[in-house]
């Protein structure tokens, strides 16, 4: 028992991590015809696995139901929008009688079925509405940040404020403003200039920095886990 | 006066209507009709001596003799060759040669392929769809780079020839004439024989290089033959080879190292504030939300988001509190389940283990914002933790915890998430301390190591940036003779050093 818990599951990963690792390095047709196999094994893993989550899904509002936990009115909200999406899911309701392809599994192909009226009307406005908080949350978010009490949040005011101005036509207005009634250094001042040098040399470089330490951070916990270092995955202990 | 203005307004309105009807008309008159009216719908009228067929025919004829000409002026490229492309599963062929001196930067004059299943011939045109290319300097058909790294190559331009394009469009030339074959039976019309699928042999395949100009064509007679051929090893991928040794060789050295010496390793304030949420969670009695983000379990950040929930969880288990997490993922939620069950094992607190924490919300994006967010206004955390690979859901998430008054800590290698995530939680891991964070919290030497191996390398990156930066300003200040400087004395050494280098590359 120890060996299947312990033992086995890293052998298999150090021989599929070495496996796959090795595949990156040869082009020939059999490599890549074995890297295809696992893609598709991970394709119906994923797809069994999605049976655990409607199991789990529902396992768990089924019982809050039952037990009438606090906010179990929720929990109904989701059982029945998922029958009636189930339901309306079934091949013959709603078959668009013109319709010069048979979908004999209904789903969006069909789009006058109730599955589409559903998923058009219902899913995707509910989704729309939820993604548009976002800008309400930018905004919010956005004042908190720029509130200038400490000498980074004033650099990161003053830096924002210049991009928001440098990517909006204002920006190059009040350039072409300044060009025109001074001369000197002030007839040189263009904030969409400011803008672009902002984003591509201190902005690009702090991306840069990130980018490079995830890939040697990637690499490290990979090897660490090919190796069998890292087994927190498996419940931590040695 | 202002009845006098519309009525002049309107006229000049109904004009303008009349005129695009008019010239509408033009275009889908038949061309004869156009002829009638004494020129052509485009305007030139300088071959109404002819009728309009002939016209055509006059044109096109003209263009042809001028297309011929222009081919016959191109200069041929010279060493034409065709060989197997390295590197590659053995399914195709590049077709190379030296630049033309005729290289026409309008692109009238386009290079084209055509192939035989013969030395002999006869030659086509490619079955599959192909676009002549340009015969100007900078364009190669395909992308492969590293053919201009070597100066040498870039005298010359190349095309890469797909051979699994070929079957691809046998198949497709046989369903159709399948299809018609069908048909025809069907309408009991003599169908012919029954089309039979094409099958090429990659090994007999022929090439002629030519250039194409107004439908006109001028093969070069070389004719071009290799055989594909499959690499075992991709030699383009030898530096990367040898750095991810040299890496791993300094990882495992490190690990090793760990076990004897004690390692220092800066303080990761996030992380620190782990274990201080934790006990807050645990006075308040309160539950800890923790999100491994929105990537399967594929993803080495979910990987590393799952052995942090593990040492969450064991310290969740002694300080009797409880965490919740809400899945994305199925696989990632089972994956979870077992690690926190396990953590409250190794905590001697199975009986604490509540399987009803780890579920499956759903994996559509804003859903699953949706839900946790109305979980977290419902439930109030004392702490959320948010680490993995987010998307646009970070702000949301991060939003509405902070409105909650929940202590929040992130932790993602999304870079553009980096800075929602800094604006609305208390602490935030920044990429790479998103994958120190497991032996952070452990302090196991051998977890240490790795840690240690990737600071090794960082400074190894950041020695080859700092010398990249001063050989490109000596190089700069090089340039300028004026300045007799030790930099620019380095700067044109280094300016020899880079043209014998090209030389040799």
């Amino acid at each position: 028992m120890g060996f299947l818990k312990r033992q086995l599951p890293v052998v298999i990963a150090f021989c599929v991590g070495i496996f796959m690792l090795a595949l990156y390095y040869i082009p020939s047709a059999p490599a890549k015809s074995a890297g295809e196999v696992l893609n598709i094994w991970i394709a119906i893993v994923s797809a069994f696995a999605m049976l655990l989550g409607i199991d789990s899904i529902l396992g768990h509002h089924i019982q809050k139901v039952r037990k009438r936990s606090a906010g179990y009115g929720y929990s109904w909200v989701l059982l029945i929008g998922f029958v009636a999406m189930m339901i309306a899911w079934i091949p013959w309701w709603g078959q668009a009688p013109q319709s010069t392809a048979y979908y004999p599994w209904g789903g969006l192909e069909n789009p006058t079925g109730t599955f589409s009226w559903m998923f058009y009307n219902m899913m995707v406005p509910m989704q729309a509405t939820v993604f548009a908080i976002l800008a309400f949350y930018i905004a919010s978010a956005a004042y908190r940040s720029f509130r200038a009490r400490t000498a980074e949040a004033t650099v990161l005011l003053i830096a924002a404020a210049i991009v928001m101005l440098g990517r909006v036509p204002l920006g190059s207005s009040i350039g072409d403003y300044l060009h025109l009634a001074h001369t000197g250094f002030m007839s040189y001042f263009r904030l969409e200039t400011m803008t672009s040098w902002l984003l591509n040399v201190p902005n690009a470089a702090g991306f840069r920095g990130i980018l490079l330490g995830v890939g040697l951070g990637i690499i490290a916990t990979s090897v660490r886990i090919i190796f069998g270092v890292e087994k927190t995955y498996m419940g931590g202990a040695d | 006066m202002t009845t006098a203005l519309h009525a002049r307004q309107i006229r000049l309105v109904l004009a303008v209507f009349v005129a695009m009807f008019l010239l509408l008309l033009g275009f889908r008159l038949p061309a004869g009709a156009a002829q009638m009216g004494g020129g052509d719908a485009t305007g030139f009228s300088e071959q109404t001596s002819l009728s309009s067929e002939e016209g055509e025919q006059g044109r096109t004829e003209q263009a042809r003799v001028e297309a011929r000409m222009r081919l016959q002026e191109f200069v041929p490229p010279t060493e034409l060759e065709a060989s197997d492309l390295p590197n590659d599963d053995g399914t195709a062929v590049v077709i190379t040669w030296r630049k033309s001196p005729s290289s026409d930067a309008e692109g009238i004059i386009r290079y084209t392929v055509y192939f035989a299943e013969s030395p002999e011939g006869p030659f086509a045109k490619l079955p599959f769809d192909f676009r002549p290319i340009r015969t100007d300097a900078n364009v190669v058909a395909d992308n492969l780079q590293y053919w201009r790294y070597s100066r040498k190559n870039r005298e010359y331009q190349y095309i890469i020839i797909d051979l699994p394009a070929f079957d691809k469009a046998a198949k497709e030339e046989y369903k159709r004439a399948k299809k018609a074959y069908e048909k025809r039976l069907q309408q009991g019309v003599p169908a012919g024989p029954e089309p039979v699928l094409h099958e090429y042999d990659w090994n007999k395949l022929y090439f002629k290089l030519g250039v194409v100009s107004d439908s006109e064509v001028r093969l070069f007679p070389a004719v071009l033959h290799a055989e594909p051929k499959q690499s075992w090893f991709d030699t383009s991928k030898w530096n990367n080879l040898i750095m991810a040794l040299i890496f791993l060789t300094a990882i495992l050295v490190m690990i090793e190292m760990a076990r004897r010496l004690k390692l220092y390793l800066r303080r990761i304030a996030g992380l620190d504030a782990v274990d201080e949420a934790i006990g807050r969670a645990t006075e308040l009695g309160r539950p800890i939300f923790y999100l491994c983000g929105l990537d399967p379990m594929t993803t080495v950040s979910t990987i590393a988001s799952v052995n942090l929930l593990g040492h969450v969880a064991r310290h969740v288990a002694n300080y009797e509190s409880q965490v919740k997490v809400p899945c994305f993922d199925p696989i990632v939620m089972s994956v979870a389940e077992e690690t926190v069950k396990e953590a409250y094992l190794d905590a001697g607190r199975p009986d604490a283990y509540n399987p009803d924490n780890i579920f499956f919300l759903t994996n559509d994006q804003f859903s699953y914002v949706a839900a946790v967010n109305g979980m977290m206004v419902r439930e109030k955390p004392a702490a959320n933790f948010f680490f993995g690979y987010f998307y646009a859901e970070s702000l949301l998430l991060g939003e509405v915890g902070q409105s909650t008054g929940a202590i929040q800590i992130a932790g993602t290698d999304a870079n553009v998430q980096i800075p929602f995530f800094i604006t609305t939680c208390d602490y935030t891991l920044i990429g790479e301390e998103l994958y120190a964070a497991s032996a952070y919290i452990s302090r196991e030497p051998k977890l240490l190591g790795s840690i240690k191996a990737s600071d090794m390398a960082k400074a190894v990156i950041i020695i080859v940036l700092l010398l990249g930066l001063v050989f490109s300003i000596a190089l700069v200040v090089g340039s300028h003779s004026s300045v007799s400087a030790p930099l620019g004395r380095l700067g044109e050494l280094m300016e020899y050093f880079m043209q014998v280098f090209n030389q040799h590359a």
